[in-house]
């Protein structure tokens, strides 16, 4: 079973293996990216009665991580130079260059750039130059990338991937190098959190082991849940991953046009606590969505208000007549999705 | 020994809970019994056909409602008032009296004759047999540990009373509000008793206690007539989403007897308590003149100040990030208030009493012989001082290592004195009060137990400030208005929070209870 620890430098670090309530919400994640029952009729509406918020998110972040990487989703294509002759300007594209060995006081890491932008221009071998260039827009800065030995690939992305320049880091030694580029590279939105920023990030730093992300395909005994759940801030993208993605409900009840606009690559919404699901379940903006409701039992102050609001949303859809409105991701534990579609 | 607290990490946290609601589950759910006497029934009866009509709504009859309501109260719970029953039930009585005195001229001849059909019905409860010994084998019944609450916070002193009169303070815990159960898991015991009606609690509360994992196993014991169904409380906690739990019918019994012929359709009649004033109408206490604590004063409104310290080292202030949009606390050195500052303190209480209410419950059976522990060293201190005069008594603890024994007097003149600043100070003292080394280990240990608690309360009470307010709560106190926020979580302690407008050039003397503590003055 996955295992979380803290590395607090303190008496109150901890690492202890997660129930299988966890493992088995991560599994329903995935089971929404690839069932018929699903995929046929959309849920609009997905409720999780959880006696306590805490590790749930986490939990369906890890699963819909697991699921993009196992079913190796990803709209991205590897251009060749005569595709990058003919690619039209404003399309999206990532220059990702070699991965270079870089010594810190910890010790030897590999380390690459990585450049996703909207084309401007694509220059050939011009007289005097070694190699053609592309001319990538990154935020209204024109930035020029000779592709040269260096580059090991430019990739056509969707055109709602963030853009920006990032460096990725990577272990010097025991890893498949391609399958860690490959897998904290991937392109494939798949699920915006809106939550309190605290607890949320709180539980974003525990070290996750025992995962079969980690054995299977990272070979590291280790990471922070963050980085294997592959979580972005949306408004603050840093990372060049587009998989997961979190932001506060505060962010979005003061931008709510601009951050449902971040939001739009996103088919899920984790609508993380009560509050968020009180603010959130009945916003139009996120009405096309597929919203998972975590509602907290022991979230007492906004309870009645999520309910509420829960209960006005729902009048308008339907309880999913193949699940019998239920389906289950615990039975031993009682654990179980309401779904409305 | 038993342990029971709050230390867990939240992955164990997490799985406790789940694994609860499972067990809870496997066990039929929530298990009701009734609370309730023939003689109780009889008055509750009376009380609710007062109530039953609107009459007794009428503004002239405010004081008879009160009266009426006391009763009921009372009649619903005469166990909790088992340290002086007659007393208080004779209080009950002659202000029944004096009211139906006082408005006799504005009731009809049903209406005297109820009023006088309940004053009657109280001389049934006189001398009355609370059944304590039951009660104690009926909750028993549960597990050896438990944790226990009420409807409503203030009824958290009765509970104690009634834990300590049973003589299980090692055993069982009371929880002085529910909205405490939201911080963290409780553990270490077997069962949660909610001592009353889960129809009073409100959905969030119903829902905090039976469905969030407190406990394997979850009871309510009863104390009114009301009988409800498993659909009326399941609509109440669930609302459209699927019932997590199970609730079984209740049909209201008396101690071992069978079940009561209700009659009377109690669910129908709303009882119409008087509202709890709210966080604003709180009277602020009056500023004191006299006291061992050195004070100066942050004036946060014409007539409130709140006393801190003169020798504090550190307050909190508050400031709003613009970052991530929140409020964050943030520590100011004394020297540095000064007005513009945003400042908060409690209403009610002071800061210590309320630390240590909160501490004393997440601390568990445990705190029970903390406080023996405590109490015990403290008399001997107190004898010490005694048998040597004041100054003889400092001269000889200064000598044998206790740097501060000047602080000797207020040391044994406070209630809650808990130690000396200093760990080498306090294991001098104890030392000289000739405990054994096994003993100074033990208070020690204890101690640094129960302070470390204090220190998480205080923290927990500052962050719950901070995250109940919003920028809009902000703007408000920008603008000078000053703003109370109370926090379920902590027994409804109150916070007061507002802009500092002058800090006091002098020195007040003022008792301990009114140190960080918004007074009028």
């Amino acid at each position: 079973m996955t295992k979380l620890g803290s590395v607090l430098p303190s008496d109150e670090d901890f690492e202890s293996e997660v129930g299988k309530w966890f493992d088995n919400l991560g599994r329903f994640a995935s089971r929404l990216l690839t069932e018929g029952v699903f995929l046929a009729r959309p849920p609009k509406i997905i409720v999780l009665q959880v006696p306590s918020r805490a590790l749930v998110s986490a939990a369906l972040n890890l699963g819909f991580s697991a699921q993009a990487q196992f079913s190796i989703r990803g709209g991205q294509t590897k251009l060749d130079l005569s595709q990058l002759e003919s690619a039209k300007p404003g399309k999206m594209m990532q220059i990702r260059y070699e991965w270079q060995t870089e010594v810190r006081e910890t010790g030897a890491i590999l380390t690459r750039v990585v450049m996703t932008g909207k084309l401007h221009s694509y220059q050939t071998v011009r007289p005097g130059a070694r190699f053609p260039s592309l001319t990538l827009d990154i935020s209204g800065v024109a930035k020029p990338a000779a592709l040269s030995k260096n580059v090991t690939g430019v990739y056509a992305v969707d055109a709602s991937i963030p853009s920006g320049i990032q460096v990725q880091e990577a272990p010097s030694a025991g890893i498949d190098i391609e399958e860690w580029g490959g897998f904290f590279s991937q392109q494939a939105p798949t699920c915006c959190t809106f939550t309190f920023l605290s607890d949320f990030e709180t539980e974003m730093n525990l070290q996750v082991t025992n995962h079969p992300l980690l054995d299977r395909y990272l070979n590291v005994p280790t990471l922070p849940l963050k980085q294997l759940a592959r979580l972005d801030r949306l408004t603050e993208d840093k990372q060049v991953h587009f998989v997961n993605s979190y932001e506060t409900l505060r962010k979005f009840q003061h931008s709510e046009e601009d951050v449902s606009q971040l939001a739009e690559p996103f088919q899920f919404v984790i609508l993380d606590g009560n509050s968020a699901v009180a603010n959130l379940v009945g916003n139009a903006l996120l009405r096309e969505k597929t919203k998972i409701c975590i509602v907290d039992s022991s979230g007492h102050d906004r309870l009645s208000d999520a309910l509420a609001a829960l209960g006005q949303e729902a009048m308008h859809l339907a309880k999913n007549e193949k699940l019998a409105g239920l389906e289950v991701i615990d039975a031993e534990l009682g654990l179980i999705a309401e779904v409305w579609v | 020994m038993l342990k029971c607290g709050f230390e867990m990490n939240p992955v164990e946290a997490a799985n406790a809970r789940h694994l609860n609601l499972c067990d809870n589950a496997a066990q039929g759910g929530v298990l009701f019994e009734g609370l309730l006497r023939v003689d109780q029934f009889k008055v509750l009866s009376s009380c609710s056909a007062l109530f039953r009509g609107d009459w007794l709504e009428a503004e002239h009859l405010s004081a008879l409602k009160k009266a009426v309501s006391s009763i009921y109260w009372y009649a619903r719970l005469p166990l909790f008032f088992s340290s002086s029953p007659n007393d208080h039930l004779h209080r009950l009585e002659e202000e029944l009296t004096r009211q139906a005195d006082l408005t006799g001229v504005f009731l009809d001849q049903i209406q005297i004759s109820q009023v006088r059909s309940l004053a009657k019905s109280l001389e049934l409860l006189r001398d009355w047999d609370p059944g304590l010994d039951e009660l104690g084998q009926t909750l028993d019944r549960f597990g050896q540990r438990l944790l226990l609450v009420t409807e409503e916070s203030k009824w958290s002193s009765e509970l104690d009373r009634l834990i300590e009169t049973l003589g299980k303070q090692d055993q069982w815990t009371a929880v002085p509000a529910i909205g405490y159960l939201a911080r963290e898991l409780p553990r270490g015991f077997d069962a949660l008793v909610l001592l009353g009606d889960p129809n009073r609690l409100s959905q969030g509360h119903a829902r905090l206690l039976f469905c969030s994992g407190l406990a394997s196993k979850i009871a309510c014991l009863v104390p009114g007539p009301m009988s409800f169904s498993s659909r009326s409380l399941s609509d109440k906690v669930f609302g459209i989403l699927e019932p997590r739990i199970k609730f079984p019918n209740f049909i209201p019994t008396a101690f071992a007897e069978k079940p009561l012929e209700v009659g009377e359709n109690f669910e129908e009649i709303e009882i119409k308590m008087l509202n709890r004033p709210s966080a604003g109408e709180v009277d602020l206490e009056v500023l004191g003149s006299s006291g061992s604590q050195r004070c100066k004063l942050l004036r946060i409104a014409d007539e409130e100040v709140i006393p801190i310290e003169t020798d504090a080292v550190r307050v909190s202030t508050l400031l709003f990030d613009r970052t991530d949009g929140k409020v964050k606390e943030v520590q100011v050195e004394s020297p540095e208030l000064k007005p513009g500052l945003v400042v908060f303190a409690l209403v009610s209480q002071g800061e210590q009493e309320f630390l240590w209410t909160a501490a004393r419950v997440d601390m568990g059976p445990r705190y029970s012989e903390f406080d023996v522990a405590r109490k015990s060293w403290i008399s001997k201190l107190r004898s010490f001082v005694k048998n040597h005069g004041p100054h003889e008594a400092e001269r000889i603890l200064r000598e044998r290592g206790v740097t501060t024994a000047n602080n000797l007097d207020d040391w044994i003149s406070s209630e809650n004195f808990l130690r000396p600043r200093a760990d080498v100070d306090f294991r001098a003292l104890l030392k000289a009060l000739d405990l054994d080394e096994f003993e100074r280990e033990r208070v020690m240990g204890f101690t640094s137990e129960f302070s470390g608690g204090l220190i998480k309360v205080a923290k927990t009470a500052r962050k719950l400030v901070c995250d109940a307010l919003s920028e809009e709560h902000w703007g408000l106190l920008m603008n000078d208005e000053n703003l109370n926020v109370s926090l379920e979580e902590l027994g409804d302690a109150t916070y007061r929070l507002g802009k500092i407008l002058s800090v006091s050039q002098n020195e007040v003397m003022l008792p301990a209870s009114q140190v960080r503590r918004v007074v009028r003055g």
